[in-house]
């Protein structure tokens, strides 16, 4: 006699259960997006550098020369010194934040550091002052500087947007793992 | 699945469906000569390299993986060791090239399965062992398509294994060419990551090493294409389905049942033989061959003899279409057909142009004009 045979073992049973449950799924989702998106945080910290950088080289002002008249050549180095120390502070912030969110998105337990969404949160702050500066330049646009607004904008958006998406990606990872700790320990 | 399965299971197979010793032979080693029938074998024993089953590792470091290059590759692999199980499956919001990508991931029970058995109906033994290994590939290797696809084919590097016992423990992977796999560690071999989408490296199962290729293993593991959904694979309950599968199959090709349906399989023919068919599927250990041949020798109480791709060359030398590998070169070229004709007319040319014989004439690659006089003098 001929029968279909449908049942699955009960081990595989026991192993499936809750296996693919939205919260499941959207957990993986979100680990994933973290860990995707913490090596984008790292990476769009390093754009300020590249963009400070390419200026210096091609010889483009990095201020206009009407803002800071009558300020003496010391004050600026000091300035721009003080920039430079802001920009490398940005990088490592970043860094740290980057690495963290990929840590926390692979499940490395040793190398998590929950700190790193304070760092999260400043540079999406930040990064809503710069997004605002570049609207406010680009809408002030009298020369032929449109294109690289454009860029900057789309830059500086991205940017903020990943820091954004990370954000919440954590927050939703964390719940998901409190409420699996809360679980497992029947409380 | 490998020699284990391929060869000594589907002796064990055979002979359960009522084949004699002697014929169960031959299909088993057709079913094995898959693995083994490549461009290179084909050259050296001067037959069409169109018949080509299978591709070494070489032969497919030597592909281009250009438009042509890439539709040969799924010819070969989407015939014979990745059978689409359904070539209109649906999938939200994708583009056209994802789809026809997601509509060759293979699996048991679809209606291609049903079309190669149906196929080899009332074909030689050598057809026949090429439907069964097929068929046993479609539950081996579900979840992975017979396309290079990093992005139907990537898995997460998160492998778990599922003890016996139900607890579960981690699988790591190497990427170490020749080195076999190392069972009491969980160290396993796989392909090394490629970004590159149509790379040979992300082709079939490779991320996931030889895992479904293992009789008892059992896994948790999640595809790229299955939007994060774990997937859970019990090989010892899928190989089990395959053998009942096999032997319902050569039952329909033997005609002593009327009609191969899809998920149905033959459990009481395994009955007398549930435990130790178990025990063989389950025992952890990277071949089985020694098991299924001792099995098979307690079945008909002959000698299985050791499996030699080379056997049936020089009877092939002399013979030509009238030798078994002739005729397992007619089999290749009519399954070959037969599947890239169903995927070019669900209107994916992932396996290139297929053109029907009846309305436009023979045209194309000449030595499927053999196939077409075979067909053509079948049915007048």
């Amino acid at each position: 006699m001929l029968f279909v045979k449908a049942e699955t073992d009960s081990i595989i049973q026991d192993n499936a259960i809750e296996m693919n449950s939205p919260e499941a799924i959207n957990f993986r989702r979100n680990s994933s997006t973290l860990s995707i998106l913490g090596i984008g945080v790292i990476i769009f910290g390093f754009w300020s550098v590249i963009k400070i950088v390419t200026y210096v080289m091609l010889g483009i002002p990095i201020y206009n020369d009407a803002d800071i008249a009558g300020v003496d050549g010391m004050t600026i180095e000091l300035l721009m010194t003080v920039l430079y120390c802001m920009l490398a502070g940005d990088v490592i912030v970043r860094l740290i934040a980057g690495l963290c969110a990929r840590a926390e998105g692979k499940n490395h337990n040793k190398r998590q550091k929950g700190f790193y969404l304070g760092f999260i949160v400043w540079e999406i702050l930040f990064q809503i002052y710069s997004v605002y500066t570049v609207i406010m330049q680009f809408l002030s646009i009298k020369d032929d500087t449109y294109v690289e607004t454009y860029v900057s904008l789309f830059m500086e958006l991205s940017s903020m947007l990943i820091l954004i998406e990370v954000y919440i990606a954590a927050l939703s990872v964390r719940k998901y793992k409190k409420r699996m700790a809360l679980q497992l320990t029947g409380k | 699945m490998q020699l284990d399965f391929h060869y000594y299971a589907t002796y064990c197979a055979a002979y359960l469906s009522g084949y004699s010793h002697r014929e169960a032979l031959d299909l088993a080693y057709s079913a094995q000569f898959v693995d083994c029938c490549t461009k290179t074998f084909l050259r050296s024993v001067d037959a069409t390299i169109h018949a080509a089953t299978t591709q070494t590792q070489a032969e497919l470091l030597d592909m281009r993986t250009d438009l042509i290059g890439l539709q040969d590759i799924t010819r070969i692999w989407a015939s014979f060791h990745f059978l689409p199980r359904d070539l209109y499956a649906e999938t939200p919001r994708a583009t056209k090239t994802y789809k026809n990508k997601y509509r060759l991931i293979c699996g048991p029970n679809g209606t291609l399965v049903k079309d190669t058995v149906e196929l080899a109906k009332g074909k030689g033994i050598e057809h026949a062992g090429i439907a069964m290994h097929v068929l046993a590939d479609t539950w081996a290797h579900q979840r992975f398509a017979g396309t290079p696809s990093l992005v139907i084919n990537n898995t997460d590097k998160d492998f778990v294994e599922i003890l016996p016992d139900g607890s579960t423990r981690p699988i790591r992977f190497k990427h170490a060419p020749g080195a076999s796999d190392d069972l009491e560690n969980e160290l396993f071999n796989s392909t090394v990551f490629n970004t590159s989408e149509a790379s040979i490296l992300n082709l079939g199962h490779g991320h996931a090493g030889h895992l479904p290729d293992y009789s008892f293993i059992r896994y948790k593991f999640i595809p790229a294409w299955d939007n994060y959904r774990e997937c859970l694979k019990d090989n010892p309950s899928d190989y089990r389905k395959a053998f009942c599968q096999m032997i319902l199959a050569m039952k329909y090709l033997r005609g002593e049942v009327d009609s191969f349906e899809t998920d149905t399989y033959d459990e009481d023919a395994i009955k007398l033989y549930e435990e130790r068919i178990t025990e063989i599927l389950t025992k952890r250990q990277l071949d089985a061959s020694e098991d299924w041949k001792a099995f098979a020798g307690e079945l008909s109480g002959e000698d299985i003899p050791e499996y030699d791709t080379n056997a049936y060359v020089e009877e092939y030398k002399t013979q030509k279409d009238n030798s078994f590998i002739g005729r397992f070169i007619l089999a290749a070229l009519s399954q070959k057909s037969m599947v890239t004709n169903k995927i070019y007319t669900s209107k994916n040319m992932l396996a290139g142009f297929s053109i029907d014989y009846r309305s436009k004439g023979f045209a194309g690659i000449k030595d499927y004009l053999r196939l077409v006089s075979e067909s053509v003098g079948l049915s007048e």
